[in-house]
């Protein structure tokens, strides 16, 4: 019973699937931030190797799919426990039976790679309408999001599709950590909730905000109300960083 | 002097009770160094108490009307807050909310500010200064005035992702009587327009990739349910027929809110919300499922039953088709089944090629067996309770008493991940 640490990278995932392929002792994959000590189970930490990570990294494209690839990534993004030892399974189980074994849904382990990818994907198309940005500086606008699943590196393409003549930090509360981008560069960087309140500090009372949460309330039709459907759609949890829920 | 929050509250109280506030299918695309882009799915960035999806500022450019609609709050014989917009405010809010991640874009509609000409004008003096000026590429929705000039919607499609003119009631019996302002011929004349429109300019885009687009989203229309005493056959039978006639995107119903005292009104205590739902079941059905509207209702059955959806009826009545063998049933089949929706048959479909399909594989891929048990057979097993007959079935599937079907989940614009399975 062995488990592997890893150090949260792609890259370091991918090492990990590398070295625990062949080795049927691995019962378990993990971060070291996540890793908890237990009796039972033997660690062993893997050191992240480019080389090897790029070798996974192309086997899959070549000899599966850029789709098994993205299911993987989505899995790995998804930072649910054992999420990362399904990953290997995923893999032995794709190498095994071919690329068409992704069709097999009734498959408990193709099955539990679906569900992590809808997760994720939910949440990143929740995340593209609940974000909400604040005009710190001119054309400088911050975030904040606590999301439940690791999104900044996924929410890039469409921020700057989208945004693509204002600056941007998107600041993870969770993970403390920030996009910072623009309409061509982005990088995700360590970032603290006394940074974040500093730059909100030092900007005015924005009035569009103000706006904003005036039309939240006139636009309600209070003769249908239904707040079972509102909480389907928009979760407690992601209210707290929404002006007009807060 | 009004300022910007007073008129915001008076021009988006008056406009809330226009259901369509989508902002999806449009092609148009975002450009480096200029803001906005359109979304294929259509994003919704907030959820008000009502529960309807906040996607687009939806707000009047003017609610001064000089018509004198029964069923609208904003009718000229109405005492109450006059507003009326200047371009550049509208101009400002959008740009500001948009920035901020607020919303998709812009739903402009208005009342009739002195004459359709007049009031087309001013919607069309906001959208060229959101794109022209600003350069604003994000999505935008506008009411065609009835009554106005066909140079001004043309205009104005060059302009828009999306056009809209309101069928208003279901019959031209009910629009004389309740908006005597407003004729059948003004409203169907901008729809061919604009059905014309989105017709030649598709065919001249396939011969020249670059020309300019027309309504990229199509256009769609509203009718208000429950003011008037038509049928839900009557409802469906004109939806379908606009559908064919003009290609419209959507057709969206809006329950009647009693928002004035009028002798041409029903009396409600409460907004038809139950058959909102049904006809937007029904219409699902008819654009994604392969029903026909003479399938749901017929004259022996005009109305939808509030207890149970429109599938469920459709299925009872047709048990001779029943049980459908999950391994074995096409897609059209299994289209069918009440309880399964596009998405589950798509799963089913792509699972059964890999290997016969049990009940409980269905369980885990997530395909619900609450309803669908009744109708199925899974490698010849079945596990329905009870017999495969109409009563015995519906009473099974009777909502339990804590649950009124008023609560029933489905609204006009779905998130887009559940919105194909609202049915199931
Ligand atoms: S035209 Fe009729 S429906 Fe439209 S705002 Fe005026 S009164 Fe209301």
């Amino acid at each position: 019973m062995k488990i592997l640490i890893y150090d949260g990278t792609f890259d370091g995932l991918l090492t990990a699937c590398f070295e625990g392929y062949q080795d049927k002792t691995v019962t378990e994959i993990t971060t070291f931030d996540r890793y908890q000590p237990d009796l039972l189970q033997q660690p062993q930490e893997i050191i992240t190797d480019k080389a090897k990570a790029d070798r996974v990294y192309h086997s899959i494209l070549t000899k599966l799919s850029a789709y098994t690839l993205e299911n993987i990534y989505y899995a790995y993004l998804s930072e649910l426990p054992g999420c990362d030892f399904l990953c290997l399974q995923y893999l032995r189980l794709c190498y095994q039976k071919g690329n068409k074994i992704n069709a097999a849904r009734q498959h408990p382990i193709i099955d539990g790679i679906y569900r992590l990818r809808f997760k994720v994907t939910r949440e990143l198309d929740r995340m593209k309408g609940f974000l909400r940005f604040q005009e710190v500086a001119p054309l400088f606008f911050l975030a904040q999001i606590e999301p439940d699943h690791n999104l900044l590196p996924i929410l890039i393409p469409h921020l700057q599709k989208r945004f693509s003549d204002q600056a941007m930090l998107v600041f993870d509360q969770k993970r403390n950590r920030a996009l910072l981008l623009n309409g061509q560069q982005s990088t995700i960087i360590p970032f603290s909730q006394t940074e974040a309140d500093n730059l909100l500090n030092n900007c005015k009372a924005d009035e569009y905000a103000q706006l904003f949460r005036q039309y939240f309330q006139t636009i309600n039709i209070p003769e249908r109300e239904n707040l079972r459907q509102q909480l389907n759609y928009m979760p407690h949890r992601y209210r707290k960083n929404m002006l007009e829920t807060q | 002097m009004q300022s910007i929050f007073d008129k915001l509250t008076i021009l988006a109280d008056a406009a809330k009770y226009d259901v369509s506030c989508s902002s999806s299918g449009s092609e148009r695309q975002g450009k480096k160094g200029s803001l906005g882009s359109a979304a294929k799915a259509g994003i919704c960035h907030s959820f008000t108490a009502d529960g309807r999806c906040i996607s687009l500022l939806k707000i009047l450019m003017s609610n001064a009307c000089s018509y004198d609609c029964a069923y609208c709050l904003s009718r000229r014989s109405n005492d109450l807050p006059r507003a009326t917009f200047t371009p550049q405010e509208i101009v400002d809010l959008t740009i500001n909310f948009y920035r901020r991640n607020y919303i998709e874009g812009l739903f402009l509609s208005s009342a009739i500010l002195g004459t359709p000409d007049y009031t087309m004008e001013l919607l069309i003096q906001v959208v060229e200064k959101l794109r022209l000026e600003e350069h604003f590429h994000g999505y935008i929705h506008l009411k065609a005035i009835p009554g106005a000039d066909p140079k001004l919607i043309e205009r104005a499609g060059m302009l828009a992702d999306r056009l809209s003119v309101n069928i208003e009631l279901p019959s031209e019996v009910s629009l004389q009587r309740l908006a005597p302002d407003k004729k059948k011929s003004a409203i169907l004349a901008p729809m061919a327009q604009i059905h014309q429109g989105v017709v030649q300019n598709r065919n001249e885009r396939k011969q020249f990739k670059k020309s300019p687009l027309f309504v990229p989203a199509g256009q769609t229309t509203q009718m208000i349910i429950g003011a008037s005493g038509e049928s839900d056959l009557q409802i469906l039978n004109l939806t379908s027929a606009l559908y064919h006639q003009f290609s419209l995107k959507r057709v969206y119903f809006s329950a009647y809110v009693p928002v004035n005292q009028d002798k041409r009104l029903p009396l409600l205590t409460s907004p038809p919300t139950f058959r909102e739902n049904r006809l937007y079941q029904a219409d699902w059905l008819m654009r994604f499922y392969g029903f026909r509207a003479e399938e749901l209702l017929d004259e022996a059955y005009p109305n939808f039953d509030p207890n149970f959806d429109p599938k469920v009826m459709w299925a009872v009545r047709h048990l001779e088709l029943f049980p459908l063998e999950i391994n074995r049933a096409c897609r059209e089949e299994l289209l069918r089944i009440p309880g399964i929706g596009v998405q589950g048959v798509k799963r089913i479909m792509t699972a059964r090629r890999v290997a016969p399909l049990s009940f409980d594989d269905l369980k885990r891929m997530g395909i619900s067996l609450k309803r669908s048990q009744y109708f199925i057979t899974c490698q010849g097993k079945s596990i329905s309770p009870v017999a495969l007959e109409p009563t015995a079935i519906l009473r099974a599937l009777q909502p339990k008493a804590n649950s009124p079907y008023e609560q029933l989940s489905l609204f006009p614009e779905p998130k887009m991940l559940t919105g194909m399975e609202v049915l199931a």
